[in-house]
């Protein structure tokens, strides 16, 4: 296992994507991204060293994210593609709308099935790190992303057969 | 083997990568023969790329600075972890970054770097596949040819590349932006695969040959008028650049 040092290193372009997806906003990430390298060397000392650094920073900084950053977002309210640089690049129209389209729906998604979606497609997690990550079992996740998915297709909700708990 | 409760379980553990062997290739004889399934994965990341294309990737440079002001506040607060603090910002100096902000700190249009984010994650979803490698197979070239030049509306001749011990397996169609893209695959004796990534830009420019390297994967991009060829493996930069030259030769 590399060290603290390189580890860290290597997971900030990661950290900062996935706190994109977070924050939705440049400044912001910058922010959220330094708040958490920060408070990762501070608590250094109680990183398990057997263990990847990467959902360990990417705890630390969901985190921070929820108590520092969230209700200032939900109190804005902006609108999502704002931020999303949609106007800056050459994407056709048809692209353009597309993109709106699966960004209302991300936007749309339940907290609870969009966090396991990002921490895994965007901050490159895998089940087991985003289980961690959320403190909910391996299932739990498996499920909720595959929802997020099905609904970011417009597709009904895959149905769960028998009885179980609901995740 | 894993629970898997529905399909749309399947799909998603599929899609990232999360599948023992013996699953995977159970869900593949499972996709074989089965169209729609194929078409519903394949709209799940292509839905998925698009949004991860709409997340901009930060420069080294960026990085660096934010890296530093966080070391900075931290020796300052805590004076006691001035040492760990500065053994960070050494260690940075020679550590390789994430590859694909080695394109973002030069200029360039977000649909290059779209490109590029499009082929390696082609080239990871489909090198990866046993049945489903390609679309068309090699004892059809001659028709991937017709029907890639038909779609792209360029010549697509396949680069004969066995003098490197690449044996060429075959191709398939892509989606790409609004368009279409293609990618043209190989195989080296000890079965690591090598993809060829072609589409058409909106911006008419030539390029010199830009290297990224990220997570195991060697990328050689190169821009020539409208047309942008990213050449993906698993291979050092040194045993890509001569099949790069003839890639370029065969198809400038």
């Amino acid at each position: 296992m590399a060290t603290f040092d390189v580890q860290l290193k290597e997971s900030l372009p990661h950290l900062w994507r996935y706190g994109f997806s977070l924050t939705r906003a440049h400044h912001q990430t910058d922010d959220l991204v330094q708040d958490t390298v920060e408070r990762g060397i501070l608590k250094r000392s109680l990183w398990d060293a057997l263990h990847p650094l990467r959902p360990w920073l990417m705890k630390i900084e969901l985190n921070i994210f929820r108590d520092k950053y969230r209700a200032k977002a939900r109190a804005q309210e902006v609108a999502m593609e704002d931020d999303f640089d949609i106007g800056a690049d050459d994407r056709t129209i048809e692209a353009r709308s597309e993109l709106r389209a699966v960004m209302k729906r991300m936007n749309d998604l339940p907290d609870e099935q969009r966090q396991p979606l990002l921490l895994v497609s965007i901050g490159g997690l895998s089940y087991a790190q985003a289980a961690e990550v959320l403190d909910v079992p391996i299932g739990t996740i498996m499920s909720r992303i595959s929802r997020a998915r099905a609904f970011l297709n417009k597709e009904a909700a895959p149905q769960v057969p028998g009885i179980r708990s609901a995740t | 083997m894993t629970d898997y409760r529905n399909i749309e379980e399947k799909i998603s553990a599929y899609l990232d990568n999360q599948m023992s062997e013996a699953d995977r290739a159970a869900f593949e004889v499972e996709m074989d023969g089965n169209p729609e399934l194929v078409a519903r994965i394949e709209r799940w990341s292509a839905t998925e790329q698009l949004f991860a294309s709409s997340i901009p990737t930060p420069s080294d440079a960026h990085l660096d600075a934010l890296l530093s002001a966080s070391t900075a506040a931290n020796t300052n607060r805590w004076p006691g972890l001035r040492i760990a603090a500065m053994l960070v910002v050494f260690a940075f100096g020679g550590v390789g970054g994430y590859g694909l902000s080695q394109f973002t700190t030069n200029p360039q249009t977000t649909i290059i770097v779209q490109a590029t984010m499009g082929a390696t994650n082609s080239h990871r979803v489909f090198a990866a596949e046993k049945r489903h490698a390609v679309e068309v197979t090699a004892d059809e070239t001659e028709h991937l040819q017709t029907w890639l030049a038909d779609r792209m509306g360029r010549e697509m001749t396949v680069p004969n590349l066995s003098a490197f011990g690449l044996t060429f397996l075959g191709g398939r169609m892509l989606p790409f932006d609004d368009r279409a893209a293609a990618q043209y695959m190989y195989e080296t004796a000890d079965g690591k695969r090598v993809t060829l990534f072609m589409t058409r830009l909106d911006q008419d420019e030539n390029t010199d040959v830009q290297v990224l390297e990220d997570q195991g994967l060697t990328s050689l991009r190169w821009q020539s008028g409208e047309w942008v060829f990213i050449l993906t493996a698993p291979l050092e930069q040194q045993q890509l650049a001569p099949m790069q030259v003839e890639v370029r030769d065969t198809l400038l």
